[in-house]
């Protein structure tokens, strides 16, 4: 199965303040791999290290010690051209906070990383237009983020991660500020293309029914992974009981201390 | 709080310099044009003004002073707004509050003044020889008293002008407004359709001919510059709105297959939205001083509108620079954002520069379209001698080009330092 290995890191180390008196080893020794197709969730308490994990193993910040393979090549070895040509050409990013330009709109934002990889004007505009029409913004194309309810960005913020047709897409709590109803739905459009376009995603998370909807779940704590939970046969019911579980087993330590 | 106000202006040299290079300018123009003014040669005194030139000439410095000032002012506090949260959420009280911010301006105050004086003292040579060798008079400028006196009262107008803001800013923020400055924002204005696509474009024509019939008019009646520079702005904000806008999502739309331009194309038309009004206000001070120039034969007045003409422009230069830096600088998770979606960082600054470069050579063109058409009014009626013209010309763009240039180093300092 090695060849089918996207993301790996390899005795990943973050110390943040390197070499200074306020050092701090915010990730200690990480092994972990992700498999192609795989939908991984990260959870863990606040300050546990989650999102440095995930900054790290997807080229937005550097490890300090260890390496980080993204299919099979070491980030550290890549120029910054090599990377930013990475970064358009396999990875999406969604985050809490939506990160579309209020300065574009909502189809300048989209356009974005095609540009970035020279599709000519024509295709440009056919892509977006299919991709906004199947995630129903079509109407939006022309307004601005600020124009927008929480939920309509979310969705131009998935368009622009999805326009490039990424092989993984990296989402740091990406429902953190949608209501119910519209995290069930960007949870049911990320599981859709995990299962139909075989997009591997890593995604943060604090909610265990966000987090049910993964096929490997990772808990961290205090920069360590402490437990990795498979989803395997079971049904996402079970799945969820399991990680809920977990977290109170987690909280149920903390309390007996 | 003395250490804490320290610490907050050592926190943010960059905007702490900037601000107290507005005060030491705007000190030394104070200092300058009342001793100009009450000089023996012009004899204005505050109790009865002899001349109407330098009494407009006193009212529109000192209200121009204090837009730049304003300007200034902001672009110091808004990094403030966080830690005067946190204050307010650890108990800090309003009035503990206005006296941090008040604090922070007066000690930057204190040591702009003496900064702005000497400067100002030492440029007072340099205004006798522009009167020899420039206008051909013996007449001396000398210190004296009163312009001193009235130059620290004006001072300290400007001084309390400033020192209101804050205490009104302090008071208006709330620690959740001053945490989340964004949720304040206005949504885009709504695009009107009147009449159809016949009426869209006979409105685009309608607003072309109010911008540039008035500026016309300049070559039919000198006099009338002013008011058909007044008219002419209406239509320039018409036509930046309805035409150069539009333009420019038109270009964006044309260029979507060139990732740099969409983004720096994008926050060129952010900018222009951010900072028409600086521009107009530059374009009004500048025709007026020139107007005023012209209607005078007296060699001193026209010295003393030389004088405000380039201390104005210096200090409206510098408050345009001030608001497109306070834009830029809520931009850094712009710029990371970027860098997520693969722009390198060679890219990024490329942009800075592409944006910046548009941005004043719009600045620059539109500042030129007047000036050039109210220079060559004025010379073909012999009002105006072509190096009076240079003069004016390099007074207007020099302090713009320097501006833009340390907008570039500014720029790339508030959104690419690691």
């Amino acid at each position: 199965m090695k060849e089918n290995i996207v993301l790996e890191a390899v005795h990943l180390k973050k110390v943040y303040n390197y070499a200074t008196p306020n050092a701090f080893e915010a990730l200690h020794d990480i092994n972990f791999q992700v498999h192609e197709g795989e939908f991984v969730g990260i959870m863990g308490p606040s300050g546990s290290g989650k999102s440095t994990f995930i900054n790290n193993i997807s080229t937005i910040d550097e490890c300090t010690e260890g390496k980080v393979l993204i299919n099979g090549k070491n980030v550290r070895s890549m120029s910054a051209n090599e990377i930013g040509r990475f970064r358009y050409q396999n990875l999406g990013f969604i985050f809490q906070d939506f990160n579309l330009l209020d300065t574009h709109t909502m189809y300048e934002n989209i356009s974005m990383p095609l540009a970035l990889a020279h599709v000519s004007k024509a295709e440009i505009e056919k892509r977006v237009n299919h991709l906004a029409d199947e995630l129903q913004i079509t109407s939006l194309l022309h307004k601005y983020p600020n124009e927008c309810s929480g939920g309509q960005r979310q969705r131009g913020a998935i368009c622009r991660a999805l326009i490039n047709n990424p092989h993984i897409i990296v989402a740091d709590e990406p429902t953190g500020n949608l209501d119910s109803v519209n995290s069930s739905e960007l949870l049911q459009l990320l599981q859709k293309m995990n299962r139909e376009n075989g997009v591997t995603i890593v995604m943060v998370t604090h909610d265990p029914l966000i987090a049910s909807f993964t096929t490997r779940l990772v808990y961290i704590k205090d920069g360590n992974i402490e437990t990795v939970l498979d989803k395997g046969d079971m049904n996402q019911d079970e799945y969820f009981n399991q990680i809920v579980e977990l977290n109170s087993r987690e909280s149920r330590e903390i309390l007996a201390k | 709080m003395i250490k804490d106000v320290c610490n907050s202006l050592m926190n943010d040299k960059v905007r702490t310099f900037f601000c107290w290079i507005t005060f030491t300018i705007t000190s030394m123009f104070i200092f300058l044009f009342f001793t100009v003014a009450m000089s023996d040669a012009v004899g204005v005194t505050m109790i009865r003004g002899k001349s109407d030139i330098p009494t407009i000439l006193m009212v529109a410095s000192v209200i121009l002073c204090s837009v730049e000032i304003v300007f200034a002012n902001d672009f110091f506090i808004k990094n403030k707004a966080k830690s005067l949260a946190v204050r307010l959420v650890c108990g800090a009280t309003y009035t503990q509050n206005a006296s941090y911010l008040l604090l922070q301006t007066v000690l930057i105050l204190l040591v702009a003044l003496p900064v702005g004086i000497i400067g100002g003292l030492f440029m007072l040579p340099l205004i006798n020889v522009l009167l020899v060798n420039m206008m051909h008079t013996d007449i001396e400028i000398t210190l004296n008293f009163q312009s001193v006196l009235w130059a620290f009262i004006v001072l300290g107008y400007v001084i309390f002008w400033t020192l209101l803001l804050n205490l009104s800013f302090s008071y208006r923020n709330s620690a959740a407004q001053l945490l989340n400055p964004n949720g304040l924002k206005n949504p885009q204005p709504k695009e009107l359709n009147i009449g159809g696509k016949i009426g869209k474009v006979f409105g685009k024509f309608l607003h072309l001919a109010l911008w540039i019939a008035p500026i016309l008019m300049f070559y039919y009646q000198k006099q009338l510059v002013l008011p058909c520079t007044f008219a002419s702005l209406a239509g320039y904000i018409l036509v930046l709105n309805d035409l150069f806008l539009p333009f420019l999502n038109t270009l964006i739309k044309n260029k979507i297959s060139n990732a740099e331009s969409i983004v720096s194309i994008g926050f060129f038309r952010q900018d222009l939205k951010v900072l028409r009004l600086s521009l107009m206000l530059f374009i009004v001070s500048g025709t007026l001083l020139i107007s005023m120039l012209t209607s005078t034969d007296n060699p001193i007045y026209q010295v003393l509108v030389l004088i405000t003409y380039i201390s104005m422009n210096v200090l409206l230069a510098m408050s345009i620079m001030f608001k497109f830096a306070n834009e830029v600088s809520d931009r850094k998770l712009k710029f990371r954002t970027l860098s997520h979606i693969g722009f390198l960082d060679s890219a990024k600054s490329r942009i800075i520069l592409k944006e910046v470069f548009y941005l004043y050579l719009f600045i620059v063109v539109s500042i030129l379209i007047y000036l050039v058409n109210i220079f060559a009014t004025l010379y073909i009626g012999g009002l105006l001698t072509m190096k009076t013209m240079s003069t004016l010309l390099i007074g207007s763009i020099i302090p713009i080009c320097i501006c833009g240039v340390i907008s570039v180093f500014y720029y790339r300092s508030a959104v690419l330092k690691k």
